[in-house]
Parts: structure tokens; C-alpha cells; sequence
């Protein structure tokens, strides 16, 4: 039975909930870019097999590659994305450990979640332990026996923790010991065995603490540590130090004489120091800046395991020694620029010319020692920020990364959104990139601390516009990531916070102060000259006391949010001139909580979404609230389905309750305004979602993730759709936005370089929702013309939740006559024709349909008339071909037949005579037809179905009118067809009543030729 | 490379322990494919369905002799492709005379790794892994498509690492994981099963799929099963060099042949 209209239903008992399975057929599209690629935060590769390699990543999980870095894979995208170490068992490199959490401790590092062991060799995971530890820096395995191993955790960044300090394990992960513990503020922040006797271990510990205005590293708790029995009992090694309080301290050790180590040691005067006495004593070595610098960080120095002299200092950029940290020169990139900061290195122990370097912007390798380096540009994981879009057709997507600068790139490019589609607008650390959608060349972008620029697509001109602070005003103070914000209902404005807020109507050459001081102005937050412990770190990733998020109502101009990182919610109902602060009217919210954003509703101007991060202050929870009154009550949105510090909520912008949530720990999704959530992880990991926009043509769904780019879940309109009548039905319908049948678009294949961001299906989408999953029986798809002719069918997948399965709009290839080798137009369907189609999904016994309609883009540079023609002399080549067909396999079919009867008959020599003729005869005709000479050569033969081939492919391929010279080939072709008929049939006069009287003899029915109809009964595909 | 077909087993029981053993699981799972001896004392096997790939239906017939010999015949264009393993001589091979080669070659080695386990498309993969020295780890329960399933992790003799999925609710196996290493390579590959139905006591599951980004790749759909169909081992084995068509299964029915004239001869 089939239910018109496309919902099957069923008795209903409770509402179906969704899940995240719900989506798992609507994958998202991870768009990179992966052209400066992000922060590398861990290497490792398999020393017996250095092709195999291991990258840890600041925000985007795990990549492994088995071929030296030509292909990685991401295989860590269930969990954490934010990889603090990673770890191969040498003696069984199936074996990998990763602890999770970055510990590279800047302002926007994340939380891990414990330490995860994989044993084939990253397939899958299982969590291993140390799961409240939230940073794991190092792990460290003993050589000789793989179940020891120690675990450097400086734990929580944010508040206190019991859970820091140095952990082992001595049965391979199943039971974990804290041996050696400060207290609350103090963690492990690096632990190194002695390659030679495994029983002597080293190990640094660090007092530090991040609060959202400030840094503070070393502290009483600091300090280096020696154990020469396994962690039992511990020595403080520091004699040759000058005494002063100690911040972070990394060590190495030289793989081949281990009692020469080296240490850097934080303090108020950061030095290198040397050992070659095992720790007992220390000598100061050299200490150039880059080797000193940022030691919170970069935190990581090597001994080539082949020189116990040459030594690696990744910093800021890459210093090198060779005489045992007594002087160092900076790595010399000959051949191209290396990305600053640098965090990871790996040094092939069987080959030490061979390094791989993980920095802020992606991996890098050389073969020669660093003295020249190349960029993997295909791992995508950069940092977003925030994310926007143009109204370009496709549209183009805009967005600034950490460390990476501002970029932009078609949503849809020829072939796939390759690292050469990105371009660059701005430098440094890069937000908000805003495209001026009154002046398609204009693009706002900024770096850190408020720089903001304005760039021009068609000169790359950048000019500062940047907003200053009046005399008797105090200067300004702007965010890590300022906010500079486009006006919904006048797309000449645009809002920038520092503590007050500004507009500019004339694109930034003006800026208008529409605000008081927004923030609590809270002295104590405003002393980043002082901040960074130790070592006074102030790049502006801890300014405070600032706007941080701005909207206007897509309702009213006047009224205008904003919200501040030590949180504020202001709002003002008349352009600016009275503020008023709602924050206290916020029930169950932490006073000071950052207010991430701001989604002003546009159904109502009395309605808000606002997103709150209290994770500066060690709270993890997720914070999401609602106002219908302007502010003056509020109502908690989040519920437990939820995961992780809230950074984005906005409301749909056509179904009112479909709420999205950015997360540190993911992408939610509710249908029901809030009151469920689901995780969305259709091809989308654990990934922090900094930002969220709805491209609202073409109803994307697109997201700034911290870790892997811009990722685009493509039309949003199943969602939008998702009612509880087709929730509850057995199956149903569910609509997409319109696709054009499109003109046919040519794309080389040349390999590009690099990463490919994949682009969405050209094709038409067929989803439809299942409440259960089929167990017994098939899905089928059918489409049909609206006389009921099977245009194609196509196989349906039969998942719980919605499923999704695409057509190409073509049909089924015409059938060709045989020949020695296949032909390729019998592969190629043509495209149909604008009309109206019924789509239909048999389920089992059951099915639903559902009428579609197609039309030709309108954006196609062919008239309708034009399209009907090329459609129509497709059609006609291709009946061309199958009557080519027909007229060769009459013969041969009825050949076959005689064949088949000779053999039961197998002492009519006759019959085997005048088959023989017949066949002889038939063979050499049928050469005529299609190409003839066996074997795999390039033969160049040309018969009527190859040529019919050609000509099928050069006007089925093109949209628009054909050539004049492919409708004469026509003419020519069909006359070939013509007379190879007439041969065919005089083939069969003097043939087929030969073969019928010997037939006779044996008592057997007359053969004759089949009938089209009989023909396209057989022949039926 | 070739999974036309796996036996998983059909409903048994709904309600299940709170906590099973990899052997308990494994057992029930044996038992309703139909049970080990069963199963074990199949000969052969003859599926003939097609292949919807890339917008095209592909004829398919399968055959698979015990232990380990296998032969797929699909046709396009009046071709006919063979790709076949014949277990004796532990030698693969294929013919591709869509390219105009209508020779028989050799499949490599990495075509082969695993071919000698081919007959696990007949008994089941779970069924015999002990005697042929796999191991089996229950991972845990999780969610597959929406779907509660066990994941059992096998490791075989030659260390590669196949996971099966099969459903809490009816043991059969839903998803087969494989990751098939070969000199540097490795090579997974997701294979889903659905379309149950009992044989002659044996359950099996009729579509299989590959997938990727959650769309359908390519679907196998069995529409004929027969068992112990007697065959002749010459058709898995690999035709001689100098022989220029690959042996066919000629199954054609002189009587069903519809260009017979229907009219008695001499009529009129």
C-alpha cells in the first residue's frame, strides 16, 4: 500500500525522542581550511617504522598516517579533541596512549578528559584512567618493560585540584598511583625516565593558575625532582640554580649518555642549566631569548638520540645547539617560512636528520636537520573563532583563526575547497572577519587586542581602522577577540567593543561611542602589564573589563545587547543613549560569568538567547538562558543533555524552536525551543564550536570550530521539519531546499595540494525519517515520470532516524551493442528534463511518494527552448544507440539460441555446418557495428557505437544548444545505422531459412528474430 | 575484498543477561544461523541477486564451495566478469574483458590476504574463529545507526583485526569492520548487513552494503539462494594460460529461449 503525501503512520504510545543517531545520515562537510593548518601540540611516529606518525592537536583530535604523512586520517573523533601527549609503545606499536588536554597553558587552551589507550594501533579507543585530571603534559614508558609507565599531569588551569601531580601505572593502565604530589596548585609538568636504567626518573613540578584577567607561573610548589627506585622515594635536585622561585621547568635528557640532561628553568631570570652528573649538579648554559622565552608556552627541548651534543629548543622559533646548550643558532628555513611557535618535536632515533615540528600553524618536516622544512597542508584543524558569509552565489565563508590570521573562501569550488581557494585578508591572531554586504570588495578583519583593518578584495589594500580613545577618555581596552559585529537591519553598520561600544555607518572611516563604559571596570582585572607570573607574559590574551559580544535586534535598531567578559548584559532601546545592565536578573548564574553571545531573537524583539562561560573560574557548566520580556526574567535553557562551556546559542532563523548551542565540547541541536538537546555528531567530532551562522539561502548551518575549521552542515530544512507526527510515523517524507538540475560543470581532477574540503552533493536529495530500523526486507527507491515510467531506481538505506539517499537526475544508460570491450556511454544516463517526478520509498511491503519538481537553475545561461533542444537530441542519440543495439543482438541472440540447440542435439553435424556459416557471416557483419579487434590495445577503432559513443558524450555533457556539426553527425550516424540494418536483414533472408531447415530435421520450432518489444522485455536493466 | 553475503543469526530471544561473555554471545549468536553442525556441514552455496552501484544494477551470481572456494560472475554490457579463489591451489584470479582482456589473471597478494577465510561467508564468521587460532574481545555495547549492538573484537591468526556489530536484541551481526594491513597499508573497510532471512533452517542476511558519508556506496542483494548445489570445482580454478574465455556457468535453459517461433515448424 502507498500513503500519498509521505508519512506512514502508526498507532503512537510516548512522543519519540531524538537522538543523535536521529541525524546521523545528514553528515557534515569539514570545509578546512587546512592551508596554515593549527596548533600541533604532540608527534610521535614508530621508530621501526617512521611512516607510520601520530599528531596530536591543540583542538582537532588525533591524525594518524601510515604513509609518512602523504594521507592522515583523523581517528580520534568520538572523544576530547584537545591532545596533550601522545605516546607509542615502542615494543608494541599497536599500543598508543593519549592523554587528553592541551598543555600549552594560553588563554583559550582546553579541558581534557583523562588518559585514552588504543590497542590497534588507533582504531579504537578505550579511557584508561586520570579522567577528573582535565591536562595531561607527558608520558613517559619504561623501555624495557611497556605495563610501567608514568603520567605528567599539571591538572586544571583554572581552580585547585587534588587530582595534579605524577601518576604510574605498573599493570599497563588498569591501576594508576599518584606518587608524587605538591598540592592543590602545583602539577607534574614534565617527567623523563633514564632510557639506560628505567628505575631513575626525573620529574618537574609547577605552581600555576590562569584566572580570565591574568597568568601566574612558579610558585613555592616548583621545583625538580629526582627518583632513582621508580617514584618511591624522591630527591629535590636543583644544586647549581640560583635559587630563585621556579616557574615551569622542561627537561632532556641525551638518549645516549643519560646522565647529561638539560633544564629549563622559569624563574624571574629564566636560564638553560646543564648536567652531566645525573642532577647532582648544574651548570648555567646559554640563554638566548628564544631559548627562554614563553616558557609557560613552549615547553619542550630534545637531545638528538645520535649526539649527546646537539640539542633542539622549540620556541618561538626553532634554536639548535651543537655544543651541549652552550650556543645556539636559530633553525635556518632555507626554502620557505616556518609557522612561530613551536611545541612539538620529533626526532627519528634511526635516522636524526629526520625531524617532524608541530607549531601554531601545523606540522612541518625535514630531512636535512632543520635546515629546510615543508608544511603538511592536509591537516585541517585549524582554529575559528567566529565565522560569517556573503550573499555571493555560492556563498563565501569568512573566519579568523588562533595564530592563523582572517580568511575567506567559496562555500563550492571546482572540485573540492582546496588550500588554493582560501585567501587571506589579515595577520595575526584572527576573529571576526566580516564581509560588507554593501560592497561586495569590502572585508573587516582584525587581529588580537582590537586591531581591526579594512581590506579590499580587488587591490588587497588594508587600511587600520581602529577606533581610538578621546582625550579625557581612559584608553581603550579591548578583548583577545573584539567583537566587530554587523547590523541585521542596515548592512552599512557595523558595532565594535572595547569597554564602551562604537558604530560606524561609513565603513570604519567614522566610529560613533554609542555606550558608557559597559563593564564593572573592576581594577584588580585591569593589571595585565603585571600578569604571567614569573615571566610577564602581556600579548593581550588577558585583557579584561571588555565588551565581548554585541546584537542588534533583527527587529528594531534601536535596540541593541551587549555582553562583557566579566559579566555584564546591557541593553539599550534607543540606539544607545540608556543602558541598562540585566545581569542580575539571571537566577542560578555565577556573578562575573563571561557572556559568550548573543542571539536577539527575530520572531519577537521582547526575546533573547544568551550564552554564559564561567570555565575561567573552574566551571564547566553549561550555561544557556532565555528572556521573552527584554531581560527582566529569564529562564534556564540548558539541561543535562549537554556538554561542556557554552560559547554560541542561536535560535533558528525560519522554525522558531530549533535551537543551536556551540560548545567547548560540541554542537547541540534542540527541536522543542530547549527543553531536550542532542548532540550532533554526524561526521562532526567532539570539536570546541566557537561560532554559529545560518547562511540563509542556501540554509547552511555553518560553524566555527576551534580545531577543525569551518564545518558546514548542509540545508537545514529536514531538521526544520522534524514535527512529531513524522517523528512518530513509520516512515515519512522530509523536505530539502530546492535543487537545480544543473548544467554539467567540467573539473579536470588534476591533483591539487593539500587538503580538499568536500563540497555539497550536486544531486537530488531523498530523505526520508524512519522511526525504527528495518530489520527484515529492502528500501527502494523509485523514480518515476509522471506517465509512470521507472526513470531509475536506486537502493535506500534503512537506519533508524533519517536517511538519506541522492539521485544524479540521471537515468538509465542506454543499452549498446556488444563489441570486444565495454563502451562507456552504456554507463552514462542522461540527464532528464525539468518536469515533475514522483519519488517513491518502498519500505518492505509499504511505501510513500511524494511528487517532485525540477527546474533548471536559474542562473543557467541557456534559454528553455535551448534546453529542450540538447535534451531532445540526447534522446535522440541515445535511441540511436539502442536501436544499434537491437539490430545487432537480433542476430546474435538468435545465433545463441541455434548454439544452445546444436548442443542438444550433438550429432547434427548439418545444424553445426550452417551455424558455422551463419556465425561466420553474422561476425564479420557485426564488425560493422562495433569495434571488433580484441585485446587491451589502444586500438583507436572507430565503428558506429564508438562514434555514436562520442557524440552522445558532447551533447548530453553541455546544457545548452548543440554544435551545428554534431546535428549533422547525426544525420551521418543514422545513415550507418541504415544501412548496417539492411545488410543485417538481407543477412537474415539468406541465412535464417537455411538455419530453420536444418532446425526442421531435428524436429525443432523455427527460430526467429525477437520483436523490439520481445528485445526490450530481455534486454530490460 | 568480497562480502556478498554473511550469516548472522534471526531473533532469538529480546530479553538478554545483564552481562554476557564473548563465549555466551557467541554461542547464541552460532546457534541461530542455525547451529554449528548445521552450519558446518554446508557444501556449498549458489546467490543470485545483483549489485546496484554508481546508478547501475549488476547482474551477480555467487558461488562458494566449502572450505574456502569462491567464484563471482557479474555481467555488464554482455560481459561476463569472474572473479574467483579456488582453496586447493590457494590461487585467485579474475578476468576483465571490459578492458578487452578476456584472459584470466592472477590476483595479487593483497587481493588474497584473508581469501582463505572466504568460506566464513558460508558458515559464519563467528563460527569456527577458534579452530582457525582468532581470538575474540567483547569492546563493549554501543550505538550503531540508532541501534543497540555488542562489538566483539577479532583478532585473527595473521594479526588483522576484524570488529563485529551484532544487534543486543537478535545477535545477528549488523556491521563488519575490517583492517586489512598489507606491506605498509592499511586498508578498512565498513561493510553493513540487513535483509534477513531463514534458508532451509540457515538465516542470512540478503543486502549487504558499503557505505560512506552514511550514503549508500553499493548494494548486493541476494534474490536466490540455494544450498549444496553441486559444483565442479574446475570453475574456481584458474583457467590455463593460452585459454582465451574463462569457463562459464552455462545455465541457459534451451526451453525458456523466447526466440523460439512459438508456431509449430512448416505451420501455416
Amino acid at each position: 500500500m502507498t500513503f500519498l503525501g509521505g508519512i506512514l503512520s502508526v498507532s503512537l504510545f510516548a512522543q519519540v525522542k531524538i537522538t543523535s543517531s536521529t541525524f546521523g545520515a545528514l553528515e557534515a562537510r569539514q570545509i578546512g581550511p587546512a592551508v596554515m593548518s593549527g596548533r600541533i601540540t604532540a608527534i610521535d611516529a614508530v621508530n621501526s617504522n617512521p611512516r607510520i606518525i601520530f599528531v596530536g592537536t591543540a583542538g582537532g583530535g588525533i591524525w594518524k598516517s601510515t604513509t609518512g604523512g602523504v594521507v592522515f586520517k583523523s581517528i580520534f573523533d568520538k572523544y576530547n579533541q584537545s591532545i596533550g601527549c601522545i605516546a607509542i609503545d615502542q615494543k608494541n606499536p599497536e599500543t598508543i596512549w593519549a592523554g587528553t588536554g592541551e598543555c600549552n597553558m594560553r588563554n583559550s587552551v582546553s579541558a581534557g578528559s583523562g588518559l585514552y589507550k588504543s590497542t590497534d594501533g588507533g582504531s579504537n579507543w578505550k579511557l584508561a584512567g586520570l579522567d577528573s585530571t582535565e591536562r595531561i603534559s607527558k608520558i613517559a614508558i619504561n623501555p624495557s618493560n611497556s605495563d610501567i609507565m608514568y603520567v605528567a599531569v599539571p591538572g586544571p588551569l583554572w581552580c585547585d585540584s587534588k587530582h595534579r601531580g605524577l601518576y604510574k601505572t605498573a599493570d599497563g593502565g588498569k591501576t594508576w598511583k599518584k606518587i608524587y604530589y605538591v598540592d592543590e596548585k602545583t602539577g607534574c609538568a614534565d617527567i623523563i625516565i633514564d632510557p639506560k636504567n628505567p628505575e631513575t626518573i626525573y620529574a618537574s613540578m609547577w605552581t600555576f593558575r590562569r584566572t580570565a584577567w591574568s597568568f601566574s607561573s612558579g610558585g613555592k610548589g616548583s621545583g625538580l625532582f629526582k627518583s632513582t627506585d621508580g617514584g618511591l622515594n624522591w630527591t629535590k635536585i636543583q644544586n647549581g640554580f640560583d635559587g630563585q622561585e621556579l616557574g615551569r621547568i622542561c627537561l632532556a635528557i641525551s638518549p645516549s649518555e643519560p646522565q647529561n640532561l638539560y633544564a629549563i628553568a622559569e624563574s624571574k631570570n629564566t636560564f638553560l642549566y646543564g648536567t652531566s652528573d645525573g642532577g647532582a649538579n648544574w651548570k648555567k648554559k646559554s640563554a638566548t631569548m628564544n631559548v627562554t622565552w614563553r616558557p609557560f608556552y613552549f615547553s619542550v627541548m630534545l637531545v638528538d638520540p645520535a649526539d649527546p651534543k646537539r640539542m633542539y629548543r622549540p620556541g618561538y622559533g626553532l634554536s639548535i645547539s651543537n655544543d651541549g646548550g652552550e650556543s645556539f643558532k636559530e633553525a635556518s628555513f632555507e626554502g620557505g617560512w616556518v609557522h612561530s611557535d613551536h611545541h612539538t618535536l620529533w626526532i627519528n632515533p634511526n635516522n636524526t636528520n629526520h625531524l617532524l615540528l608541530g607549531t601554531d600553524g601545523g606540522m612541518y618536516q625535514s630531512l636535512d636537520r632543520g635546515n629546510s622544512w615543508t608544511l603538511f597542508g592536509n591537516l585541517p584543524v585549524s582554529m575559528a573563532y567566529h565565522v560569517t558569509y556573503d550573499m555571493q552565489v555560492p556563498y563565501q565563508v569568512y573566519t579568523g583563526l588562533q595564530d592563523n590570521g582572517s580568511w575567506f573562501a567559496p562555500s563550492r569550488c571546482t572540485g573540492g575547497i582546496s588550500n588554493k581557494y582560501w585567501t587571506n585578508c589579515g595577520g595575526g591572531d584572527g576573529f571576526w572577519v566580516q564581509p560588507d554586504l554593501s560592497d561586495p570588495n569590502i572585508v573587516y578583519s582584525e587581529s588580537q587586542g582590537g586591531e581591526i583593518t579594512r581590506f579590499n578584495k580587488l587591490t588587497n589594500e588594508s587600511k587600520v581602522i581602529k577606533p581610538y580613545e578621546l582625550p579625557g577618555e581612559t584608553k581603550l581596552r579591548c578583548n583577545w577577540n573584539t567583537p566587530i559585529v554587523a547590523s541585521p537591519t542596515n548592512p552599512k553598520t557595523f558595532y565594535f567593543g572595547a569597554q564602551y561600544l562604537y558604530r560606524t555607518h561609513n565603513k570604519g572611516d567614522t566610529w560613533e561611542r554609542i555606550s558608557p563604559d559597559l563593564t564593572t571596570n573592576d581594577p584588580k582585572k585591569k593589571m595585565q602589564e603585571q600578569s604571567g607570573g614569573l615571566s610577564v607574559d602581556n600579548s593581550g590574551a588577558e585583557n579584561h573589563c571588555t565588551v565581548f559580544t554585541v546584537a542588534e535586534s533583527p527587529l528594531d535598531e534601536n535596540m541593541i545587547w551587549a555582553g562583557t567578559d566579566d559579566g555584564n548584559l546591557q541593553i539599550t532601546t534607543d540606539g544607545g543613549k540608556i543602558w541598562k545592565n540585566v545581569i542580575k536578573n539571571i537566577p542560578g548564574l555565577p556573578a562575573n560569568t563571561w557572556v559568550t553571545s548573543i542571539d536577539a531573537s527575530r520572531y519577537d524583539k521582547n526575546t533573547v538567547f544568551v550564552s554564559f562561560d564561567a570555565h575561567n573560574s573552574g566551571d564547566m557548566k553549561t550555561y544557556l538562558y532565555k528572556s521573552t520580556d527584554l531581560g527582566i526574567t529569564w529562564t534556564s535553557i540548558a539541561t543535562t543533555d549537554l556538554k561542556g562551556y557554552a560559547h554560541r546559542i542561536k535560535q533558528d532563523i525560519q522554525k522558531p524552536d530549533l535551537l543551536f548551542a556551540g560548545t567547548e565540547s560540541g554542537l547541540f541541536i534542540s527541536i522543542d525551543g530547549g527543553k531536550n538537546w542532542v548532540n550532533y555528531n554526524a561526521n562532526f567530532p567532539d570539536v570546541a564550536v566557537r561560532d554559529i551562522a545560518i547562511q540563509p539561502v542556501t540554509n547552511d548551518l555553518i560553524l566555527a570550530t576551534h580545531g577543525r575549521g569551518l564545518i558546514i552542515l548542509d540545508d537545514l530544512t529536514p531538521i526544520r521539519n522534524l514535527s512529531t507526527p513524522v517523528l512518530e510515523s513509520e516512515i515519512s517524507f522530509l523536505p530539502t531546499r530546492e535543487q537545480y538540475l544543473g548544467s554539467i560543470s567540467y573539473d579536470g581532477g588534476f591533483p591539487g595540494s593539500g587538503y580538499e574540503g568536500p563540497n555539497p552533493t550536486e544531486d537530488l536529495v531523498i530523505l526520508y525519517y524512519m522511526k525504527d530500523r528495518l530489520s527484515s526486507g529492502d528500501v527502494k527507491i523509485e523514480i518515476r515520470d509522471q506517465q509512470g515510467k521507472l526513470i531509475k531506481s536506486l537502493p535506500g538505506t534503512k537506519r533508524k532516524g533519517i536517511n538519506k539517499v541522492t539521485w544524479d537526475f540521471r537515468q538509465k544508460a542506454p543499452r549498446v551493442v556488444k563489441g570486444v570491450k565495454a563502451d562507456f556511454s552504456g554507463f552514462i544516463g542522461p540527464y532528464v528534463s525539468e518536469g515533475t517526478y514522483i519519488v517513491k520509498v518502498i519500505r518492505g511491503d509499504k511505501s510513500i511518494e511524494k511528487e517532485v519538481t525540477l527546474h533548471y537553475d536559474p542562473r543557467s545561461l541557456y534559454t528553455p527552448e535551448e534546453r529542450k533542444f540538447q535534451q531532445e537530441t540526447t534522446m535522440k542519440i541515445f535511441k540511436m544507440q539502442e536501436d544499434l543495439a537491437y539490430l545487432g543482438d537480433k542476430v546474435t541472440m538468435l545465433l545463441d539460441s541455434a548454439t544452445i540447440i546444436a548442443k542438444s542435439n550433438p550429432g547434427d553435424k548439418q545444424l553445426e555446418t550452417v551455424i558455422k556459416a551463419f556465425s561466420d557471416k553474422a561476425k564479420t557483419w557485426h564488425s560493422t557495428l562495433s569495434a571488433s579487434i580484441e585485446g587491451t590495445a589502444i586500438t583507436g577503432e572507430e565503428k558506429i557505437r564508438e562514434k555514436i559513443s562520442m557524440l552522445y558524450y558532447g551533447v548530453s555533457n553541455f546544457g545548452g544548444r548543440p554544435t551545428d556539426s554534431q546535428l549533422d553527425r547525426i544525420k551521418g550516424l543514422q545513415k550507418e545505422i541504415d544501412d548496417a540494418s539492411v545488410k543485417g536483414e538481407d543477412l537474415l533472408k539468406t541465412e535464417l531459412p537455411k538455419l530453420n531447415l536444418a532446425l526442421q530435421k531435428d524436429k525443432v520450432a523455427n527460430l526467429r528474430v525477437l520483436t523490439r518489444e520481445e528485445w526490450d522485455l530481455k534486454t530490460k536493466k | 575484498m568480497i562480502k556478498f553475503i554473511s550469516f548472522t543469526l534471526l531473533i532469538l530471544t529480546a530479553t538478554l543477561a545483564p552481562a554476557q561473555t564473548v563465549t555466551e554471545i557467541i554461542d547464541k549468536h552460532v546457534k541461530a544461523l542455525g547451529g554449528k553442525e548445521k552450519l558446518n556441514a554446508l557444501k556449498s552455496l549458489k546467490m543470485t541477486g545483483k549489485v546496484m552501484a554508481q546508478g547501475m544494477e549488476i547482474p551477480l551470481i555467487l558461488f562458494l564451495k566449502a572450505p574456502n572456494s569462491m567464484r563471482t560472475e557479474s555481467s555488464i554490457q554482455g560481459m561476463t566478469m569472474i572473479s574467483a579463489y579456488d582453496s586447493k591451489s590457494k590461487t585467485g584470479w579474475y578476468t576483465n574483458p571490459m578492458s578487452g582482456d578476456k584472459t584470466a589473471q592472477k590476483m595479487n597478494q593483497e587481493q588474497t590476504t584473508d581469501m582463505e577465510e572466504i568460506g566464513d561467508l558460508l558458515v559464519g564468521p563467528l563460527t569456527n574463529y577458534k579452530e582457525k587460532g582468532a581470538t575474540v574481545e567483547l569492546i563493549g555495547k554501543e550505538d550503531m545507526e540508532g541501534t543497540e549492538v555488542f562489538k566483539l573484537m577479532m583478532t585473527k591468526k595473521n594479526k588483522n583485526v576484524v570488529y563485529y556489530y551484532l544487534e543486543t536484541s537478535t545477535f545477528l551481526i549488523l556491521k563488519e569492520s575490517t583492517k586489512t594491513k598489507f606491506e605498509d597499508k592499511e586498508i578498512e573497510s565498513d561493510t553493513y548487513y540487513s535483509n534477513f532471512k531463514t534458508i532451509n533452517g540457515i538465516t542470512l542476511a540478503c543486502t549487504t552494503e558499503q557505505k560512506s558519508g552514511g550514503q549508500l556506496e553499493e548494494q548486493t542483494t541476494a534474490d536466490k539462494i540455494e544450498f549444496d548445489v553441486p559444483m565442479e570445482d574446475s570453475l574456481f580454478t584458474l583457467p590455463p594460460a593460452d585459454t582465451k574465455d574463462a569457463k562459464k556457468d552455462d545455465t541457459k535453459d534451451p526451453k525458456k529461449d523466447d526466440t523460439k517461433d512459438t508456431k509449430k515448424p512448416g505451420g501455416k
